[in-house]
């Protein structure tokens, strides 16, 4: 097997964030890689460079014995490679048969030759034992078959070098098995394949060698055979504990709110668990577990297909956002420009937004409004020329706090924080865990969701994780660590089903 | 990552278009000033707000949809709806003052469908005012029955040339920019209407009721239409079914004109109001400089595209 693929010292940088850093990596042809490590230990960095989205800062890309300081999407196809992201990419309207062979249709001249690319779209699926109707409108087909379709056309374009970003994310057992054999096909072929998952099993099956990536470095590689699951977590956790946050003191006191059975489609399955008073409560799990979803249904901003909850014993019934806030419960996005800024708009106006909303006043009291937002810029230490600045024009830390002032003028009893400190330096996370850590000792109850493990287990005095939309494991005390927590949520822990 | 944002000089000018739009207008008016001094007389000043009027009613009501991300095709069509019921209804005896007054809440209530029907159903607001453009058309159709409608009865208030020493349309006119105005600026509606267009999904996370809010808006902006229709009823002096016709889209031009952003979420009433005082003292301009209509039509449409490429200087963050 000759190597088609050699990274040498890639670094990139986001800022002063250093998010690759010295990385080499090789792929052979006709071999799976597996790549595993933590969010954000720079995996899908990685693949945006390699899909040629990105240029690194520094350092090569060898391919096929060429070398290349970055590429672009067009050399990137030049080259054969190609990418298959965690979302499809594909065209929903079109057939699964049309989507396989986008650019590679068979033709007549100028023409789609139809008939017979459904006579090597059927010996395709054939051959590669699938499920699939190729003339089945590629919207009526399951992620899991969309994913397989996906697969399929890499592999009629005969890429040499194939890149799946957690292909099997939310698939059942079955389809995971499915596509699993599909793309050991596919490697018989002679591609060299980069496969990133979350689940060990997964790589147990299908790795010919794993890399462990942790903060940017790779950690360590293995030869199929040459590991267990104790090394593989090791190596991606292993970390120096934080010790810019601290523990709080504080007692728990009563339940304030519990969730019963909260389901949706798919995506949440049968979810309960309480919430007391003065509490931080982390959320664990991979991306795509299903926490942000489950985070939406408690606030009521998207509808649940099962569920009841519980604010102080009384059953209460939350069909959108403002009823959510009427309650008490606020909801800070992970994604704060998509999700929580209201853009063009000032400071002053993104801080009064919920607050004027909840109260029925027909005129606005445009001197209160100045007032307390002057009060939560100072009290927040929000970074900004004045309240009448346009939030675009700050930094993610500090339209986070902006986000935050805004739920402490409603006056909030439950926070739920998705991805708190998400794209934040570092000194603006500090001020965020000590604004979460007052407002516990007030006796506000906290959910926070996160994926940066050191910061979830210095902040919470219980952490639950999610897996697959589910809950799949509590942790107290002294259990809350990486090992324990990182064994729940990627599957290495045999008494999780 | 790479830096695509550009900065230069060009950028930051642009950058407050409401100062951009007072230079070009003082600079405008001096330059025309100087090659016919009747352009400054007060006839032609009140000329040029009376030419005005209708286009800014109606570019006031686009501007507020336009603020909430929405965007209305139908104004152009609710305009001679409720000028031919208004016409029909005092001719068929009924007293002006109520005629006029039914005129305006049907105009209103057809507002409120758009907004229901655009809330409700998530759909791109150009498809349902597309639709309902016909709908309104229509019916102007059906009460007209394809004909001119001239008053048979003797009116007053629509041919009241004066209210308070303005001619009655430019009072119309100022009445709704100032209204709409402090609207804006000092309910809580419109700063709901801001958050809506500036971000929706924030908005609604924020605890805005999104179908209400909407609803509201189209119905704001329908009662806005249906007094620009008073407004070309009073200048026409008759109604048609076609009459409202060239408003919608010239509606349009003066917000854009006016820093109002399509996107939504960005612009004032103010701007939009410069805007349109720009397009009409460039049309008036002409006029009295004697360029032919057709040319005149042809600079109108390039200051249309200008307006929207300068204005979307500042916001490049993607290479094209």
């Amino acid at each position: 097997m000759a190597t088609i693929l050699k990274l040498v010292g890639l670094t990139k940088d986001f800022g002063s964030v250093r998010a690759l850093s010295n990385v080499s990596f090789e792929l052979e042809s006709g071999e799976i890689h597996c790549l595993v490590g933590e969010n954000g230990a720079g995996k899908s960095t990685l693949i945006k460079i390699l899909s040629g989205a990105i240029a690194p800062t520094g350092g090569a890309i060898h391919i096929h014995g060429e070398i290349f300081k970055s590429l672009t999407p067009a050399l990137a196809r030049k080259l054969e490679t190609e990418t298959i992201y965690q979302e499809n990419i594909i065209c929903p309207d079109m057939t699964a048969m049309e989507n396989i062979y986008l650019g590679t249709e068979y033709r007549n001249g100028i023409f789609y030759d139809k008939k017979r690319t459904i006579v090597e779209a059927k010996k395709l699926i054939d051959t590669m034992e699938v499920d699939i109707e190729p003339l089945e409108i590629l919207r009526n087909l399951s992620p899991a078959q969309q994913k397989v379709v996906q697969v399929l056309k890499a592999f009629v374009k005969k890429a040499k070098i194939l890149i799946l970003d957690e292909p099997t994310a939310s698939f059942s057992m079955n389809e995971i098995e499915t596509l699993l054999n599909i793309i050991k096909k596919v490697k018989l072929q002679g591609t060299g394949i980069i496969f990133i998952s979350h689940h060990l099993d997964e790589v147990f099956k299908i790795a010919d060698r794993v890399t462990v990536l942790k903060d940017g470095e790779i950690i360590s590689t293995h030869k199929k055979g040459k590991y267990t699951s104790d090394i593989l977590i090791s190596d991606m956790t292993g970390r120096e504990p934080s010790t810019f946050f601290k523990k709080r003191h504080h007692q728990a006191g009563e339940i304030v709110m519990e969730v019963k059975n909260f389901s949706r489609k798919n995506v949440v399955r049968n979810v309960s668990f309480n919430l007391k008073r003065g509490e931080v409560l982390g959320f664990a799990g991979m991306v795509g577990s299903g926490r942000s979803e489950l985070a939406r249904l408690i606030f009521g901003a998207d509808k649940k297909t099962a569920g009841v909850l519980f604010m102080n014993d009384k059953e209460i019934n939350i069909k959108n956002p403002h009823a959510a806030i009427k309650h008490g419960i606020c909801f800070l996005p992970e994604d704060r420009k998509r999700d929580a800024n209201v853009n063009y708009q000032s400071v002053a106006d993104n801080i009064v937004i919920s607050y004027i909303n909840s109260i029925s006043a027909l005129f606005r009291n445009i001197r209160f409004e100045k007032k307390e937002s002057k009060k939560y810029i100072d009290l927040l230490k929000i970074k900004t020329p004045s309240e009448s600045n346009s939030i675009n024009n700050l930094s993610g830390g500090n339209q986070q706090k902006v986000i935050m002032a805004r739920w402490f003028l409603v006056n909030s009893q439950v926070f739920i924080f998705d991805e708190p400190t998400r794209g934040i330096d570092v000194g603006s996370k500090e001020e965020i865990y000590r604004l979460i850590n007052e407002l516990a000792e007030q006796g506000k109850s906290i959910i926070m969701i996160s994926s940066e493990l050191p910061e979830l287990i210095a902040m919470s005095d219980r952490v639950l994780i999610m897996k697959n939309g589910t809950l799949v494991g509590e942790v107290t005390g002294s259990d809350i660590n990486e090992e324990t927590i990182l064994s729940y949520s990627i599957g290495a822990n045999k008494l999780v089903s | 990552m790479i830096e695509l944002r550009r900065s230069n000089t060009a950028q930051g000018l642009f950058r407050n278009q409401i100062t951009f739009l007072i230079i070009i207008i003082v600079v405008l008016s001096i330059i025309v000033a100087l090659v016919n001094d009747r352009f400054l007389s007060v006839q032609n000043i009140t000329n040029l707000f009376k030419q005005i009027s209708v286009t800014g009613i109606s570019s006031i009501a686009m501007a507020l949809v336009l603020i909430s991300g929405g965007f209305d095709l139908s104004v152009g069509s609710l305009i001679s709806l409720v000028a031919c019921i208004i016409a029909t209804l005092i001719n068929k005896g009924i007293p002006e003052s109520s005629a006029i007054l039914i005129g305006i809440i049907a105009g209103a209530l057809c507002g409120t469908l758009n907004g229901f029907v655009i809330a409700k159903s998530r759909c791109a607001p150009v498809i349902i005012t597309l639709g309902t453009m016909g709908v309104f058309k229509g019916f102007a159709l059906l009460i007209a029955g394809g004909n001119i409608i001239n008053f048979k009865v003797p009116v007053s208030i629509l041919t009241k040339t004066e209210v308070l020493g303005f001619p009655t349309i430019v009072f119309i006119y100022l009445f709704v920019v100032v209204f709409v105005f402090l609207f804006l600026k000092l309910t809580v509606f419109g700063k709901r209407i801001y958050a809506i267009g500036g971000n929706e999904e924030a908005a609604y996370l924020a605890g805005i009721n999104i179908a209400v809010s909407k609803t509201l808006i189209y119905t704001v902006a329908g009662l806005i239409v249906s007094l620009a229709a008073v407004a070309l009823l009073m200048r026409l002096g008759s109604a048609s079914a076609v009459m409202g016709d060239a408003y919608t889209l010239n509606a349009v031009a003066s917000a854009v004109i006016g820093g109002i952003a399509i996107s939504g979420g960005k612009g004032s009433v103010g701007g939009c109001f410069l805007g349109i005082l720009l397009l009409g003292i460039i049309s008036n301009a002409m006029n009295i400089l004697g360029v032919t209509a057709f040319l005149q039509q042809v600079i109108l449409g390039l200051i249309v595209v200008i307006a929207a490429v300068v204005s979307q200087l500042g916001n490049r963050d993607r290479s094209v």
